[in-house]
Formats: structure tokens, C-alpha cells, sequence
């Protein structure tokens, strides 16, 4: 049985860790309803511009219009950016995330560089040997697309110099407050993919229906320029997109799991207090009990000899009588 | 035997005065016979005198039938047991009489007195030699030694009685030495089984047994022992190696207990009497081993409430070179034996004695354990995925290690439906240090429950892949 102060110290230290996840959780409420407006407010955008981006291809099957448009025929080497989250405390999140990455890689059975976004995606991938070939960390609460270019320019640059000959995007989709799911999301080329194409389908976020809207542009003043205008800023989109989703996802992963765990150390501190009482009160029924049997014998003495002194002194009147 | 006449001239309970003739008091500890009809003669054990004419006396049977101004014989000396080859393969009471419907020993044979002093400083030898069970989690953290002690704790029903009966069994019937067995207040029955399985073992003509259990009164349990002692230390002073278990020395503590309230000396903490200490000391002090031989003793020691800190396991404690902690946290969850890695200690788990490979291994296992311990709160708030990469790892690997540590007992067959192992220590050793290195980090937790040594699980886990 753990004395009486082991109990009170675990007591103390798990409440102190309810502060903390208390805390955390209402932090994390508050910023998860940010960033899950930011979400559904560059979703509707983020999509269109991936369904023109389609059709642009689409329209162009024989002419390779933007060489981000066009897939190539032999991959040999990959690049995944990885969207993890700065620090912990998010339950499952970012450890989801890693390992889909990580099995999303080994399937595909070729040499992969990382580019890591956050610092649990980084140290964990360091502490694998895996590529690193960049790793950005503290990316502010409300992203601007200037945060995430120079991430964009590395991908697309190793893309072009065929260092790699595709790039995909491992983040967290938000689907709603109590689910996300980590998805592999290609990205470079950006071209549709059909599931059976993917290594592992599973985990591949299916691409926003494309409605069968014109597909044949006008283009002012011509194809070309429009295409070189858009086709870089809707990759960086793509990313910016992925991003913002990543972000929901960790402020409702972490919300939930700090429920969680505010839950789980209150059940806990309720579970000690009650050993601790009882502990308590069996030390004061042991201190009782060893008092009022104290007490008993002293008295049965005290009786014994007090008898013991009346009868003598009864014996000797009898013998003064005689 | 000059006998002196007394009287009984109180009954109470266990507890009888007799009068004798004023000058001619017997000693204490001496036994004074009750004559009876139809039956043997009550033994009483003086324990106190009362003024110049009468000792209180306990009883050492049942005292029904027994009046006042019956005459009492005081003997002039202890009660003394038979020792030597003729209490091989019997069983007897605390008085030294068979109770296993066998033929009377003879009167001739050799007794001696079961109170005595202990061994002197001069002619105590401390050994140091680890004595190997086949018990992983035994030989690991807690190993025993050959002339030396060891004390089995737990509370009720985590399997102390079974580990001290693999230990005989592992034990008794491998060792070519003799064994005593003294049964102190447990289940009778238990007594009946051990004298079945050391029969079908072949190993009954090295072994006494004594008993005095639950159903005897207290005089009979807090003197039991020292009857199967004494047998004990006779072979050892003929220069053999003996082996005493025994089981529960808890309830000898609590005869004495039970006594001492009956001679009415004021209880001390917890209700225990207030000589605890020097009882259990009187005791223990005579599980020695001297020059000539070796005593090694096996001791279950019951914990009231699973509270460590209660005064009777506290009075066992000191005595002992190694402890083996059983838990029933342990045990709950279905972890045999159910012993407590880092509540249970060996005074030779040092490397000088083990071994640099041993002590090491299971310092490690030690660490391994006690981190994952404090990370158990952790886990339970935050869940395991919050823990750092390294930890999840240590987690992963304490897992597996209080797995490995279970293992399949012989005795304890018809309940696991698995026969036992014994495992040598070498194996242990090798099989922990696997786990430590992350050899077998690829094996499932479970292949790691209920076996023997690693190789065991590497089986295991390749039938389990091919299949």
C-alpha cells in the first residue's frame, strides 16, 4: 500500500497536468474555429482552381502546355512534403500522419526526399535517416502564401530539374471538429489521378469532382501566358490548401485529445483521492484501535491490582478482628 | 523423568495454570504432561510464572475435557522432537509424534529440545554461492543463495503458496540434499498434496515434514516451526545441506499474537504482541548456516491487507538476503508467478557474485521497468502517442520483459494447461539481454507471455509467421 504522501505527491502532479490540458483545450477550441473558417473560406477557391487547372489539361492532352502539366513517363526519385505540427500534445496527429507517409513511401518502392513542415515531422524523419532535403518549422497561426512559397520553390525547382519526377503532399485532411484523416495527396505533376494508378489508394485524397463545365478556354491574350500565370500560383495553392487543413487538424486533434486527457486525469484523480481517504482512515482506525487497546490493558492492570490491594486489605481486618 | 505433581487449577481457553509445589516450579519453555484417557497426554508449555506456586501454561491441543485439580506432570524439560534419519519421509505434529498412520518412532531414537540457542558469531559461515531455481524472474532480480534466506511475500491468494511449492518442486527434487518442510497455519490439504507430489517424485525419504495447521490452537502454530527447525539444524550439525521451507511464517507472528492476548500482556502496534521482534528473532536467528553444514530456507511470509508496512512482514524483512515481492496487481492481470521486479532484492545480486553480464541485465530490466512505471500516468492521461520516440520504444520493451517474466509453473499445470519450464539462469540472462538490445523488437507482446527461455518465443513467433 503507498503511504500517505506518495499518494498526495501523484495527486498534486496530476492535477497539475489537468491545468495544463485544460488549458490546452480551451486554446485549442478557440483556434480551431479560426482556422476552420480559413479552411472552408480557400476550399471553395482551392477547388476551382484545381478543377481549371484539370481542364486546362485536359484540353491540352497532346501539347505539353506547362511542364508542371505534364506527367512523365519514368519516376525514378520522389519528394514528399510532410505537414506535421510544431509540438506535440495532439494525440494521434502527427504520429497518423508520419506513419502514412512512411508507409505511403515504402509501397511505392523508390528513393524519397522529404521536405518536412514542423518540427515533430522533422525529428522524427532525422531520427529514421530518412532524405531530408529541407525542413521548415513555425509556420505562423494564419499562414499568408508568402510563408509557404519558398516551400512551393524548393518542390517545384527539384521538380523541374528532375531531381524528382513527382511530388506529393502527406497532410491531414479536416473533415469536421471529431474526424481528420492524413492523406497522400499528389501534387506534382498536377494531373488527375485515377485510384487504381495509386501505389496506395487507401490514403489518397480523392481530388474534388470536376464538373463537366467548358473545357475549351479562351485564352487573352494568349494560352501560353495565361498558363505561365496560373499554373505556378494554383500549385502553390495546392500546397497553401494543404496546409491550412493541416493546421485545422492539429488544433481538432489537439482539442480532442486534451479532452481526453482532462478526462482521463480527473478519472485518475478521483481514483487517488479515494485510496488516498481510505489509506487515511485505516492509519487513524490502526491509531484508534492501538490507543483504546492500550487503554483496555492499563485499566485491566489498574482493576487487577486495585482487587488485589482490597483484598489484602480485607485479609488483614480479618486477621485485626481476630 | 523425576516427574513434579501439579494441579491444573485454570482452564482458559489454550491457556491452563497448574500449581505446583511451592520452590519446585518447572522453567519456562519447559512441558508439563496432562494425562488423559484414551488419548495421548496433553502438552502444556510454561510461558509465564505466577508467584512462587503456579505457572500459566499453553496448550499445545485442544484443551476440551480438560478440569480443574486434574494432575499435571512437569517433565524438567522442553518438548523435544525426533531427529535424524528416522523423521525422513514421515510427517509429525509439533510435538513430534507421526500423524501419517505409520508406525510410532522408536523410543530410543534421538530427540532433542526445540528451543536452543542460535548459532554463535564463531561459528556462523556466510556462503556465498547463487543457488538456481529455474524461476526466470527468481534467478533474475532476487537470486537466492545457498545457505541462505529467502522470504516469498503477498497478500492473500496471489500464489504464495505455489511459488514455495515450484520452488520444492524445481528445488527438492533436483537437489540431492534433505528438506523439511514445516506447514505453520496454512491449509491442510496442501500439506496432503505436498506429501502425494514428493511421494510420486521418489523424494519422500529425503524429506520431513511437520505440521501444525489452521485448525490446531495457537500454542501448536507458534511452536511448530520450531519443531521442524530444530530437525533441520540436526542435519545441518551433521554436516549435511538441508533445506527448510516453510510455510507461512505470517502465522507464527499471529499464534504468537493470539498467545500473548490469552496471557494478557498488553498489545503493542496493530495488535500484535509487544515481542514481536525478539519472537521473529528467536526464530530466524537459528536459520543459519554454521561451518559444519547449510541450512537454506524458503520462508512465506503472508502480508495482511497487501500493507508491506505492517509490523509482522516488517519483523521478516530484516532477516532475509533475498526478498521476492509478489503482487497482486500482477497477478491480476494473469502474470505467473506474480512477482514484482522492483519490490523484490538479493543481497548477492552484485556483480562480484552474478556476474557482470547478470547484474547488469538486471539493472537494466530494473530501469526498463521503473521508467515504464513512470510513464504509466502519463499514458494514462495523454495516451501512448504522446511519449518521445525513445520512450515509445522503452515502453514497447518493458512490456514484453513482464511478459518474458512470467512463466508455466510444474505445480501449477492442471490450471494453466501448460507444463512448466526451468529455465537456467545462463538462458534468462541471454533472453532479457535480447530484449534490452531490441533483438526481438519485431515479436508481438504476447509471444512473450507464459514461456519458458527466449528461444521459446522465437518459436513461437516463427510458427506463428508460417502458419
Amino acid at each position: 500500500m503507498p503511504t500517505l504522501r506518495e499518494v498526495k505527491n501523484r495527486i498534486r502532479s496530476v492535477r497539475n497536468i489537468t491545468q495544463i490540458t485544460r488549458a490546452l483545450e480551451a486554446v485549442s477550441a478557440s483556434r480551431v474555429r479560426r482556422a476552420q473558417a480559413r479552411v472552408f473560406a480557400s476550399r471553395a477557391f482551392a477547388e476551382k482552381a484545381w478543377e481549371i487547372l484539370v481542364n486546362i489539361q485536359a484540353a491540352s492532352k497532346n501539347l505539353p502546355l506547362h511542364p508542371l502539366l505534364t506527367e512523365r513517363d519514368a519516376i525514378n526519385r520522389v519528394m514528399v512534403v510532410v505537414i506535421t505540427s510544431d509540438r506535440g500534445l495532439a494525440g494521434a496527429y502527427n504520429a497518423n500522419i508520419l506513419r502514412v507517409a512512411q508507409r505511403f513511401a515504402t509501397r511505392l518502392g523508390k528513393p524519397v526526399d522529404y521536405v518536412t513542415v514542423g518540427r515533430k515531422g522533422r525529428d522524427s524523419l532525422a531520427r529514421l535517416n530518412a532524405s531530408i532535403v529541407a525542413s521548415f518549422t513555425d509556420m505562423p497561426a494564419e499562414p499568408k502564401i508568402a510563408d509557404i512559397s519558398p516551400i512551393a520553390r524548393i518542390a517545384i525547382d527539384a521538380y523541374l530539374n528532375g531531381e524528382v519526377d513527382e511530388v506529393l503532399i502527406a497532410y491531414t485532411d479536416f473533415i469536421n471538429m471529431l474526424a481528420q484523416r492524413p492523406a497522400v495527396l499528389g501534387w506534382l505533376p498536377l494531373t488527375t489521378h485515377t485510384v487504381a494508378e495509386q501505389v496506395a489508394s487507401e490514403y489518397v485524397k480523392d481530388v474534388a469532382a470536376v464538373s463537366g463545365g467548358i473545357q475549351n478556354y479562351d485564352y487573352e491574350p494568349n494560352a501560353e501566358a495565361v498558363v505561365d500565370e496560373i499554373v505556378p500560383r494554383f500549385t502553390e495553392l495546392q500546397l497553401y490548401q494543404a496546409l491550412l487543413e493541416a493546421q485545422a487538424s492539429e488544433h481538432a486533434a489537439r482539442m480532442a485529445a486534451m479532452k481526453n486527457a482532462t478526462d482521463n486525469a480527473t478519472q485518475l484523480t478521483a481514483d487517488l483521492t479515494l485510496q488516498y481517504n481510505k489509506a487515511r482512515q485505516a492509519a487513524i482506525t490502526a491509531e484508534i484501535l492501538d490507543i483504546v487497546g492500550g487503554a483496555n490493558a492499563l485499566q485491566q492492570a489498574i482493576d487487577s491490582t486495585a482487587d488485589d490491594i482490597l483484598n489484602a486489605e480485607s485479609l488483614a481486618g480479618h486477621f485485626l478482628d481476630a | 523423568m523425576a516427574d513434579i505433581q501439579g494441579t491444573v487449577t485454570q482452564v482458559l481457553g489454550n491457556v491452563v495454570d497448574v500449581e505446583f509445589p511451592a520452590g519446585q516450579l518447572p522453567d519456562i519453555f519447559d512441558a508439563v504432561e496432562v494425562p488423559r484417557e484414551d488419548e495421548d497426554d496433553l502438552i502444556l508449555e510454561v510461558e509465564l510464572h505466577l508467584g512462587d506456586s503456579a505457572v500459566r501454561t499453553v496448550a499445545m491441543d485442544s484443551t476440551d475435557g480438560l478440569a480443574r485439580g486434574v494432575p499435571a506432570y512437569a517433565t524438567g524439560q522442553p518438548i523435544a522432537v525426533p531427529v535424524g534419519e528416522p523423521t525422513l519421509g514421515r510427517i509429525f505434529n509439533v510435538l513430534g509424534r507421526p500423524i501419517d498412520m505409520g508406525d510410532p518412532v522408536a523410543d530410543d531414537a534421538e530427540r532433542r529440545p526445540i528451543h536452543a540457542d542460535a548459532p554463535s558469531f564463531e561459528d556462523q559461515s556466510p556462503t556465498i554461492e547463487v543457488f538456481e531455481t529455474g524461476m526466470k524472474v527468481i534467478d533474475l532480480v532476487a537470486p537466492m543463495t545457498k545457505g541462505g534466506k529467502t522470504g516469498i511475500f503477498g497478500g492473500a491468494g496471489v500464489g504464495k503458496t505455489v511459488t514455495i511449492q515450484e520452488l520444492i518442486n524445481s528445488i527438492a527434487t533436483q537437489h540431492d540434499g534433505l528438506s523439511v518442510f514445516a506447514g505453520v497455519g496454512e491449509r491442510t490439504r496442501e500439506g496432503t498434496d505436498l506429501y502425494h507430489e514428493m511421494k510420486e517424485a521418489n523424494v519422500l525419504e529425503k524429506l520431513a515434514m511437520v505440521f501444525g495447521q489452521m485448525n490446531e490452537p495457537p500454542g501448536v502454530r507458534l511452536r511448530v516451526g520450531l519443531s521442524g527447525l530444530t530437525m533441520a539444524e540436526y542435519f545441518r550439525d551433521q554436516g549435511r545441506d538441508v533445506l527448510i521451507f516453510i510455510d507461512n511464517i505470517f502465522r507464527y507472528s499471529l499464534a504468537g499474537a493470539e498467545v500473548s492476548a490469552l496471557l494478557g500482556r498488553m498489545p503493542s502496534a496493530v495488535g500484535y504482541q509487544p515481542n514481536l521482534g525478539e519472537e521473529m528473532g528467536m526464530l530466524q536467528e537459528r536459520i543459519t548456516s554454521t561451518r559444519s553444514g547449510s541450512i537454506t530456507s524458503m520462508q512465506a511470509v503472508y502480508v495482511p491487507a497487501d500493507d508491506y508496512s505492517d509490523p509482522a512482514p516488517v519483523a521478516v524483512f530484516t532477516h532475509l538476503d533475498s526478498t521476492i515481492a509478489l503482487e497482486r496487481s500482477i497477478a491480476a492481470r494473469g502474470l505467473f508467478p506474480a512477482v514484482d521486479p522492483l519490490a523484490s532484492t538479493s543481497n548477492i545480486l552484485q556483480p562480484e557474485v552474478v556476474g557482470d553480464d547478470h547484474y547488469s541485465t538486471a539493472r537494466e530490466v530494473q530501469q526498463v521497468l521503473q521508467r515504464y512505471k513512470d510513464l504509466q500516468d502519463i499514458i494514462a492521461i495523454l495516451g501512448v502517442e504522446e511519449l518521445s520516440d525513445d520512450d515509445k520504444v522503452l515502453v514497447a520493451r518493458a512490456r514484453k520483459m513482464e511478459n518474458f517474466l512470467s512463466q508455466p509453473m510444474f505445480v501449477a499445470e492442471q490450471f494453466t494447461g501448460q507444463a512448466g519450464r526451468y529455465v537456467p539462469i545462463r538462458d534468462t540472462v541471454r533472453g532479457f539481454r535480447m530484449i534490452l538490445d531490441g533483438e526481438v523488437d519485431h515479436i508481438p507482446e504476447q509471444d512473450f507471455y507464459m514461456c519458458g527461455a527466449i528461444d521459446d518465443v522465437l518459436e513461437r513467433f516463427a510458427s506463428r509467421e508460417s502458419a
